[in-house]
């Protein structure tokens, strides 16, 4: 059985434009025979009924996410496919901290760098979103995912370098902040600000963030080849994936790049040479998306596999999708967000998973199809009305039955 | 007839008791005096008089002062979510970010006393804030937010802690992967919210239906935006299932040590870690799906951690 991983596609030379999709390719690599798995770029987290990418389909069942890709990989191999086994207790306990720390503080520093530096994102980061999204996902979903990486970086205190919200926020600025007493205000970037002086404040923000991330890493890997123990583990890969999205785009605002060059050699040099053995040549965009045709398969080291195209009915629900979850009410409501309490069976936990979320995303289109259907039938009911072609059965008008005044009613003539 | 007239004086006596009045009922026609006249006017009619004279009727207390003027000058004073019994007053706050400066402020040997508060005092809008002790007793302090009681502490003369190799890490571990398990313990689970939260955060602020229920939306709905930021779908057996793992960690980094990192004596990390483990396991909360609570349990050497804490710096 062949695995197919799906991830989002590839930018920036890299495989792939997300961290944790170029951590779990590596692993792969690192782990399987390269004939036993296929690695397919469809950019489209709807392919899968867990709604996240990077996802790894094997048969029936799905798993997404880096650190459950590796726990089921290790799980249907008996411990084969592990790249972890070789670790002793102590580095395992390692091995889950600096798990969460790369994720943790490496995932709002990536942000940061791609999607909330307006000229990073308008520079680069949307076109190499165009370029592997499809239609309609290309004009909902980098808006998307940049109000998401807005939200995970928002407790650092930088959206300053969003020059949009910079100007949308001054008018907010002086009636909000009259309560608060003069040494607790953080003062809020404008533009022109932003362009002078503060620039300079932002940039010591920038860097003691920079360095909360980098500093730990230089100290856990020192001089040695890999992070944990003289082979390699997960922590590599995860750290390839994240460090490889740092290092390599070329950005107009190369503030990450230029900082793991100058500052922190070692780890620089690290993971140019893990990219280069891990994902081999700068990948062709083109290329692996098969808009291209080209003799490449030969040199490249990923066993790459075009997406399928997508149905009629498949577009149309990505449409509809989009079109229903901007909406304020209907579109939170609309959206997964909890699997709640698991029922007790026998299935096992991913299993589990799988089948309450397909559940749960199978009632969904039916509400929506009900919705939609009962638009489309008022809405084509009304325009027959409007048009006369359709006429309500209207009550032919009785006469109206006078009031009998009895004998003097008659003498009256109201009878 | 000897009755009636009885009867009549009677009713005389009683209505008229004062004589001015009865003299003006009995000479109806003639023309008032301007001098009678003037004192009727200003005069109080004699029951509203006597009403008057049993004034004040209650002398009040005198008001507290305002609840922003600042009472203890002297001393530090941190605000941190707490209970409003009385003899709890020192004692551990039910927040874990709270009660991790309480618990820093204490390793530190900084004296100061605790407040029970809530977010919407505080002037960042999140609690714990401290006010130092000011030495103009006619101007406050300034506050200090939590971001900056580390260094505050430092400036009083606390000693500057050496960060570790992997505490970084590590942190990582307690304020991402325990604090999201956390979150879904406390808020989303709808069993515990009931038998905990609401006691805690919800029905200590308001006794108004709306208010609570208002209240406890916002909660709930603040807990899942911030787990809904790291996850896609928020799936409580997976958090479960990771906070297990970061627990095992903790448990082996820790070893057989007294604290983290081999120190004599706790530092930040210990009161990180203290904060959740404290209120995970305070037998006065009574957790109705304990999947947290079980898991800490299976670590004896954090429950010691714990215990010795609570011990060493909570029992008065």
């Amino acid at each position: 059985m062949v695995l197919e991983l799906h991830i989002w596609g590839p930018a920036f030379d890299l495989p792939s434009i997300d961290a944790q999709c170029l951590a779990a390719v590596c692993y792969l690599r690192k782990c399987l025979p390269v004939d036993a798995w296929a690695l397919i770029p469809s950019s489209d987290p709807a392919v899968s009924p867990l709604g996240e990418l990077p996802a790894l389909r094997d048969g029936d069942s799905w798993v997404a996410g880096f650190d459950n890709i590796v726990r089921y990989l290790r799980d249907v191999s008996d411990g084969e496919w592990n790249l972890d086994r070789h670790l002793d207790e102590s580095q395992r306990a390692d091995c889950t901290a600096l798990t969460s720390f790369l994720e943790s503080r490496g995932q709002p520093l990536l942000d940061l760098c791609l999607y909330v530096s307006s000229d990073n994102y308008l520079g680069s980061t949307r076109q190499a979103l165009g370029e592997i999204l499809a239609w309609p996902n290309s004009w909902t979903v980098p808006h998307h995912l940049r109000a998401k990486a807005k939200k995970r970086s928002e407790h650092l205190g930088l959206s300053s370098l969003d020059v949009d919200a910079a100007q949308e926020d001054k008018s907010e600025d002086a009636r909000l902040t009259a309560h608060i007493p003069k040494s607790l205000r953080k003062p809020r970037q404008t533009v022109s600000g932003l362009l002078g002086r503060n620039m300079q404040k932002n940039r010591f923000r920038l860097d003691a963030i920079i360095s909360d991330f980098f500093e730990p890493l230089v100290e856990m890997l020192g001089d040695k080849e890999f992070f944990l123990g003289d082979k390699e583990s997960s922590v590599d890969c995860l750290a390839t994936g994240y460090l490889a999205l740092m290092q390599c785009p070329e950005l107009p605002q190369g503030w990450l790049k230029e900082a793991l060059r100058n500052k922190y050699p070692n780890l620089d040099h690290w993971i140019r040479t893990r990219v280069v053995e891990v994902y081999g040549a700068p990948v062709d965009v083109a290329m692996v998306l098969h808009q291209k045709e080209g003799s490449a398969s030969a040199e490249m080291v990923l066993p790459w596999r075009s997406p399928g195209k997508r149905s009629l009915p498949q577009v149309m629900q990505a449409v509809l999708e989009s079109c229903i979850s901007p909406i304020p009410v209907l579109g939170s409501w609309f959206s997964i967000s909890d699997i709640g309490r698991p029922r007790p069976g026998n299935l096992d936990r991913h299993q589990a998973r799988q089948a309450t979320l397909a559940q749960l995303r199978r009632r969904r289109e039916v509400y929506v199809q009900v919705l939609a259907s009962t638009c489309a039938v008022t809405g084509l009911v009304g325009w027959l009305l409007y048009k006369g072609m359709l006429q309500l059965p209207r009550r032919a008008p009785t006469p109206p039955r006078g009031r009998s005044f009895g004998e003097a009613g008659a003498l009256f003539g109201l009878g | 007839m000897d009755d009636h007239d009885h009867e009549n004086t009677d009713i005389n006596s009683n209505g008229f008791a004062n004589p001015k009045t009865a003299r003006t009922a009995r000479t109806p026609n003639k023309p008032k005096s301007p001098e009678l006249s003037t004192t009727s006017w200003w005069s109080l009619p004699h029951p509203v008089k006597c009403v008057f004279e049993k004034f004040p009727l209650i002398t009040y207390p005198e008001n507290e002062l305002p609840q922003r003027a600042p009472r203890h000058q002297n001393e530090n004073i941190l605000y941190i979510f707490q209970t409003l019994e009385p003899r709890a007053r020192d004692a551990p706050s039910f927040n874990p970010s709270c009660l991790k400066w309480q618990a820093y402020l204490k390793f530190h040997g900084i004296p100061f006393r605790t407040r029970a508060s809530n977010n919407h005092a505080s002037p960042t809008g999140a609690l714990p804030f401290l006010l130092p002790a000011s030495n103009d007793p006619h101007r406050s302090a300034s506050p200090v937010p939590t971001a900056r009681i580390a260094r505050w502490v430092v400036s009083q003369g606390g000693k500057e802690e050496a960060i570790h190799i992997r505490q970084d890490a590590y942190t990582a571990l307690i304020d991402h992967v325990l604090r999201s398990a956390w979150l879904y313990y406390l808020y989303l689970d709808e069993d515990n919210f009931q038998a905990v939260a609401w006691p805690l955060y919800v029905a200590s602020t308001s006794s108004s239906y709306a208010v609570r229920t208002s209240l406890a939306y916002q909660l709930r709905n603040a807990a899942r935006e911030e787990l809904l930021k790291t996850n896609t779908v928020i799936d409580g057996q997976a958090l479960y299932r990771r906070a297990e793992e970061a627990l095992q960690s903790l448990s082996i980094l820790l070893g057989d040590e007294n604290f983290y990192f081999g120190q004599t004596t706790p530092g930040l990390f210990d009161a990180s870690l203290f904060a959740y483990t404290q209120i995970i396991l305070d037998e006065k909360l009574d957790w109705k799906q304990p999947a947290l609570k079980l898991a800490l349990q299976t670590h004896k050497n954090l429950v010691q951690h714990r215990a010795r804490l609570m011990r060493g710096f909570f029992s008065a």
